[in-house]
């Protein structure tokens, strides 16, 4: 019977606060409420009216034909039929009547289910609204943030960066390494906060993706090779396995470098024995290419593993120094730009496999 | 004859670190708070190359970029933008019509790499 929602602002300003209710000609009603115009037709009523002419017909006729009979014959027969035909006759009426009456409530009752409905669409998009700008504000305040802790984030870490490295004056052991602890510190901070704010633009769809068809085969292997002396260093291995066929894929080089620069870092920092093993994977069939950076690490539990992409999560029995819960959210942000996917698995004590995929073409604004 | 640099940067601290930096590089620095100082001294100072931060308190870094791109007598020194925001900052440059930007914060390598970069190839 509901014909479904039509907002039309033009209507708001005759319908004003009131509710109408107009009937056309077609049977059709529409309806108007603060603006929102509804329209239900009654086409079902179209049989239910035929039938209720046929009823009305079919008792005219038992009438006539009894009365008819009667006329005829005037014996008790005829007029035990006849008393019998008003009694149908009137007996039907009573059910037709209260048949239309209750048709009557139904339609009055979907009526206020209507209004009702329309309330609850009103405030719905005052609530959205109402959203909209505390996201807004929400987003314009972090990057403020951001940028204002920049300035003298960058005072403070080269005012340490000059006596650290010696430049004004020789200094001791002692005090080189409390430096460093600080510049450490300092670094971390500065990471956050270009999480933080990579993380608002990400969230307020800000962030532009510069499109380019690239060799991904490529661009694994660049990020592999600057992380292998980190690695090496904490005495891990790291293995690559590259797709023979490997198509040019379009994607933000930049953005996807900073998902794989994030896997390894996150591998490379929950992995102490063993090593890392990256792989790329191009199906021919679904047309996309795979990601694979598979670990020896600590793994994951099956509860953490839903938890990982959100933002501001961190998983494990304790947590990360230099963490900010931040990294993997903003990992699935890019993916879900490049209308891909990604996922981990893992096992606790063996490793854990994070896995990407984007389509070869398809991705946003492309 | 050392390189001169012109640093302009409303932050005192941020001159007293990059200015120190600069010095050790073995560059002769020259150093201005506002836009309107900075415009004065591209002209007493004749530098060969300027680090501009884009928030000034008078004038902003791109209009003073403007005004030293369209004097004669100017537009041929490289300007390098510094900035804290990285959003927007290579447009904005371009459409400034500076040479370079770099983002705070910096590595000192980072600088001196763009810094050299700059005074080799000279503006745009």
């Amino acid at each position: 019977m509901v014909g479904g929602i039509q907002p039309d602002t033009n209507l708001a300003k005759n319908a004003g606060l009131k509710s109408v209710l107009v009937l056309t000609v077609a049977g059709e009603r529409i309806f108007q409420k603060d603006g929102l115009q509804m329209k239900y037709s009654n086409n079902e009523n179209k049989i239910y009216k035929v039938s209720k002419i046929l009823a009305y017909a079919s008792m005219l006729l038992l009438l006539t034909f009894t009365m008819l009979s009667w006329y005829n014959a005037k014996d008790s027969g005829s007029l035990f039929i006849l008393i019998t035909g008003i009694s149908i006759t009137f007996f039907l009426s009573l059910m037709i009547f209260k048949f239309s009456n209750s048709e009557f409530r139904v339609e009055k009752h979907a009526e206020k289910m209507i209004v009702k409905l329309m309330d609850i669409n009103k405030e719905y998009k005052k609530v959205m609204e109402e959203l909209k700008t505390a996201m807004e504000i929400k987003s314009a305040f972090t990057s403020m943030v951001s940028h204002e802790l920049r300035t003298p984030l960058t005072s403070i870490k080269e005012g340490i960066g000059i006596v650290l490295d010696g430049s004004a004056g020789t200094i001791n052991d002692e005090q080189k390494k409390f430096l460093e602890l600080a510049k450490r510190n300092v670094d971390r901070l500065h990471r956050l906060i270009n999480n933080v704010l990579d993380f608002t633009k990400l969230g307020a769809g800000k962030l532009k993706y510069n499109l380019k068809e690239e060799d991904l085969n490529k661009l694994v292997k660049e990020i592999v090779k600057a992380y292998e002396p980190v690695l090496t260093k904490k005495g891990l291995y790291i293995k690559t396995e590259f797709a023979q066929k490997m198509p040019r894929i379009l994607l933000d080089a930049d953005k996807i470098s900073q998902v794989i620069n994030n896997l390894l870092s996150n591998a490379e920092k929950f992995t102490e024995q063993g090593g890392i093993m990256v792989t790329t994977g191009y199906d021919s069939v679904s047309k996309q290419a795979v990601v694979k950076i598979i670990d020896t690490g600590h793994g994951i539990i099956k509860d953490d593993i839903d938890k990982l992409f959100q933002e501001f999560t961190t998983v494990g029995t304790k947590r990360m120094l230099g963490s900010t819960g931040l990294g993997l959210a903003i990992c699935k942000q890019i993916i879900d730009g490049h209308f891909g996917k990604i996922y981990a698995e893992s096992e606790p004590d063996k490793g854990s496999v994070f896995t990407f995929i984007i389509p070869v073409k398809g991705a946003k604004n492309a | 004859m050392p390189k001169k640099i012109l640093l302009v940067d409303d932050e005192t601290d941020m001159i007293e670190i990059v200015s120190f930096r600069l010095k050790k590089a073995g560059y002769a620095v020259a150093v201005a708070e506002t836009g309107t100082q900075a415009l004065e001294k591209v002209r007493t100072e004749l530098p060969d190359l300027i680090l501009l931060d884009i928030n000034l308190p008078d004038i902003t870094g791109c209009e003073v970029c403007g005004r030293l791109k369209s004097d004669a007598v100017t537009k041929k020194i490289p300007v390098i933008f510094i900035s804290a925001s990285a959003e927007n900052i290579k447009t904005i440059a371009e459409k400034c019509g500076a040479d370079g930007f770099i983002i705070k914060p910096f590595e000192p390598q980072e600088l001196y790499l763009k810094i050299e970069e700059h005074l080799k190839n000279g503006p745009k």
